[in-house]
């Protein structure tokens, strides 16, 4: 299993951080990354708004696989500040929870670089660290 | 002596209130980054903090000596242990040393190996020579002022700077014997 991209958008779907594994494609993943937008919308109406379970919340944030292309799978996870985190695989069996403690910890590692007090909103994200982190994050896969 | 302190800083913590260490952080970055939108250069930025640490340096004394129970100094040496034993963990929680004393004790290195004013804090390049955590000198020199002890108080490594430790030097300006019966 090859995470091939990953983006992160912001609420106004302005991009706000891409890797691409092959700088090559990347207009082409930036292609398919776009395309994923009508997805996040189709699905969000689907999230019932009168669950009662406490864990529905992490749950409801991850979106799962949102549809296919020719060679690859597309995941999605929106946060509940409308961040969308987009990852793009290769064409290869992952479980569903491995994927969903992926976006999890790109949710923990967004969490942490926003927290920063020189980090401006809604601009895209420029920190080293970050960029280490989310290298850090694939290579464990 | 160093044991006797120790064991005074950890009482001190026990007993002070405690607050969220994120909502600390993100006010005082916000502090900072409002400076920066006031000052602009990190040279001004540097000195506003320092002055808004001497502010509360003289007003935390008072606190300080009433909740750690110290007794008095016999030398500059037992006020930098103190400093870095005592005050350093009852205010944030961590344990700080003193090192590279000056042959004649005139001065020390305050060394803090974790420090909760940088927790998700990432400096850009433009700040590159804003010493983040100055706060913490404006501090340090007000509360020994109000002892009648001068003092000189530079930052010298901040992890925020890529060093791995963060380090401030204090050096001893001059004693005013005048009081010093009754304080330290």
């Amino acid at each position: 299993m090859k995470i091939v991209s990953i983006a992160i958008l912001g609420k106004k779907n302005n991009p706000l951080y891409v890797y691409v594994s092959n700088e090559e494609n990347k207009r082409k993943f930036e292609y398919i990354i776009h395309t994923s937008l009508d997805f996040f919308e189709e699905k969000v109406p689907l999230i019932s708004p009168l669950s009662k379970k406490s864990t529905q919340n992490q749950n409801d944030m991850y979106l799962g696989h949102l549809f296919p292309t020719e060679d690859y799978k597309v995941y999605g996870y929106l946060t509940n500040t409308n961040y969308k985190l987009v990852c793009i695989i290769d064409d290869s069996e992952i479980k569903e929870q491995e994927m969903k403690t992926l976006l999890n910890n790109l949710h923990t590692i967004l969490v942490d670089t926003i927290c920063n007090p020189f980090y401006i909103t809604d601009e895209p994200i420029t920190s080293k660290t970050f960029h280490l982190k989310i290298l850090d994050l694939i290579g464990k896969k | 002596m160093s044991k006797l302190y120790t064991k005074l800083g950890e009482s001190a913590w026990t007993k002070v209130d405690k607050i969220n260490s994120e909502i600390f952080t993100l006010t005082y970055g916000e502090v900072v980054n409002s400076l920066i939108q006031d000052y602009e250069t990190s040279e001004e930025v540097n000195v506003q903090l320092d002055e808004m640490g001497y502010s509360i340096g003289i007003r935390m004394i008072d606190e300080f000596l009433a909740i750690s129970e110290v007794e008095q100094c016999k030398s500059f040496r037992d006020t930098g242990e103190i400093l870095a034993k005592v005050a350093c963990k009852m205010y944030l929680g961590v344990d700080a040393v003193c090192k590279y004393w000056a042959e004649d004790d005139s001065a020390f290195t305050l060394e803090l190996k974790k420090n909760p004013f940088v927790d998700f804090v990432e400096l850009p390049q433009k700040y590159k020579d804003l010493w983040y955590c100055n706060i913490i000198c404006g501090i340090i020199r007000g509360s020994l002022e109000t002892l009648q002890i001068s003092v000189d108080v530079k930052y010298q490594k901040c992890v925020l700077r890529g060093h791995n430790t963060n380090e401030i030097r204090v050096a001893l300006k001059s004693i005013n014997k005048e009081n010093s019966s009754k304080k330290n």
